[in-house]
């Protein structure tokens, strides 16, 4: 049992967690029982030893890598968390009034289960829901398709099953109005097709062209796009709307970041002159942007960018 | 302004997808750090991170902030580490002490060439293929006890167990590793 204790003793001196008291009583064990000291002392050098190999730091290509593959993965699950939603509202309107909630539930549920066992695969959506328009933004039909029974036995009284339901909604409004700016905020990160990310960034930049003022949130998002979005055409615009809201630290980083991380060569470069730019506008660029552009010029495979950086160095030198 | 974790939360929990990022970016690094130094494969480390993450993110809707948003994460990571192994198993796919050390080897280390470079990644090698000899959860304690300097009592936390249990893997693991390093600090 003391052995035991002592064991413990030794383990949480070697890793500094050992109260003083507990130290003293550990020192004096080992003043009288030499075998344990060697033994301790053996543990000691082992801890310096140990401590002494300090492993690599998290490279910040593989942690950019991993963020990237980490938003397509947040994105498929808001677009599932979304189709659920969909679908509870979906089934909400479905369901009403609600004097026809069982009758309507059950003969549906009814329809379901015969559509489902009898129908032939790959049919048209068959089941149309019409929602109410509310305000300005008009929803239209919700479609109900690919229906995906997970319990078809009804011989419980219930059944369990999936569908997607799509609705279309409209939405009409100044694009600096608050909700716009937040949808397209919540397009350009969530939206898979690069095509909508972009419309919604050239949104948003004919937005900036107007003030030079953004929403904290809408610029958090711009810098996220620059930084990850998978679509390098994205990334570009991206870059420009960020430029038309002024440079500052924020763009600063995410510029460097650029330079050093995108893969696209075309990107840092881009990088490169809206650096090169603020600087020319009057903005300084500090020590730690020169430290990361020498770094930048000591990794860059791409001779033109190398001496792009090279000479933007220069610059900020003279 | 730099807003607290409780904000971010709460905008997360409202469904503003910028806020979950800014919230898990600011501790990301050291998940991946995690499951890197667990895993010694930057392809497995990155599975862990992503499995980690969207679990908080699904997870967050009913996280009612009665402990630390922190101590909630790694243990969400700490879960995922010590479960990765089976389920990668279960997908049929190489066990990672088959992966061998070509896995450790693809973790970015120091410049190679020089001898001190080379003896320097020897050691590497040598710390790496000792740390997969470890089970599972001794290798996660003496990660998390070592590399990411985590005290005894956050590792209990962490991972829902007493801390006398923390101990005795910690007690193991450090054991077993001086056993396998013991020439290269004699």
């Amino acid at each position: 049992m003391k052995n035991e204790r002592i064991k413990e003793m030794m383990l949480l001196s070697l890793y500094g967690e050992l109260s003083s008291e507990d130290q003293k009583e550990l020192d004096e064990y080992l003043k009288k029982h030499p075998d344990a000291k060697k033994e301790f002392r053996d543990w000691k050098r082992f801890g310096t030893f140990i401590s002494e190999q300090t492993p690599p730091a998290v490279a910040d290509d593989l942690l950019t890598d991993a963020r990237t593959q980490l938003r397509s993965a947040l994105r498929a699950e808001r677009n599932r968390r979304s189709f659920r939603t969909r679908l509870q509202d979906a089934a909400a309107g479905f369901f009403r009034p609600a004097v026809a909630v069982s009758s309507a539930g059950m003969l549906s549920l009814g329809l379901l289960l015969g559509y489902c066992s009898f129908a032939p695969s790959g049919t048209e959506p068959f089941v149309v829901l019409q929602t109410v328009a509310d305000g300005p933004k008009e929803e239209g039909r919700t479609t109900i398709e690919d229906i995906r029974f997970i319990d078809s036995d009804a011989s419980d009284g219930e059944v369990e099953f999936e569908f997607n339901a799509v609705a279309p909604v409209h939405i009409k409004g100044k694009v600096d109005d608050p909700e716009i700016q937040r949808l397209l905020t919540h397009a350009l990160l969530n939206e898979s097709n690069a095509g909508v990310r972009l419309s919604s960034m050239q949104l948003i930049r004919d937005q900036a062209a107007d003030k030079r003022s953004v929403d904290p949130a809408v610029k958090a998002a711009l810098i996220t796009s620059l930084k990850s979005d998978a679509n390098p055409g994205v990334r570009n615009e991206a870059l420009r709307v960020l430029q038309q809201y002024g440079f500052d630290d924020e763009l600063r980083d995410a510029l460097l970041h650029v330079i050093a991380h995108d893969e696209n060569s075309g990107l840092r470069v881009a990088a490169i002159n809206a650096l090169e730019l603020a600087r020319m506008e009057g903005n300084r660029l500090d020590a730690s942007a020169v430290k990361a552009l020498k770094e930048q010029i000591e990794k860059e495979k791409n001779s033109y960018i190398r001496n792009r950086a090279v000479n933007l160095v220069k610059e900020i030198y003279q | 302004m730099t807003q607290t974790d409780d904000e971010l939360i709460r905008r997360s929990q409202a469904g503003d997808p910028s806020a979950f990022e800014q919230l898990i970016f600011r501790y990301d690094r050291n998940v991946l750090a995690i499951a890197a130094r667990f895993t010694q494969s930057p392809d497995d480390a990155k599975d862990i991170y992503q499995e980690s993450l969207i679990r908080v993110y699904k997870g967050l809707a009913g996280f009612e902030q009665k402990s630390e948003f922190t101590t909630w994460l790694y243990r969400i990571v700490t879960n995922v580490c010590l479960t990765y192994k089976e389920r990668k198993r279960r997908m049929n796919t190489v066990p990672l002490e088959e992966e061998g050390e070509e896995a450790g080897g693809s973790i970015p280390s120091g410049a190679a060439g020089s001898d001190a470079a080379l003896h320097s990644e020897e050691i590497d090698r040598r710390i790496r293929s000792a740390l997969q000899e470890l089970s599972p959860k001794q290798r996660l304690v003496f990660t998390l006890r070592h590399y990411q300097e985590y005290k005894v009592k956050e590792i209990a936390v962490m991972m829902e167990c007493a801390e006398g249990t923390v101990k005795k893997y910690l007690f193991e693991a450090t054991q077993r590793m001086r056993d396998r390093l013991h020439d290269l600090y004699e």
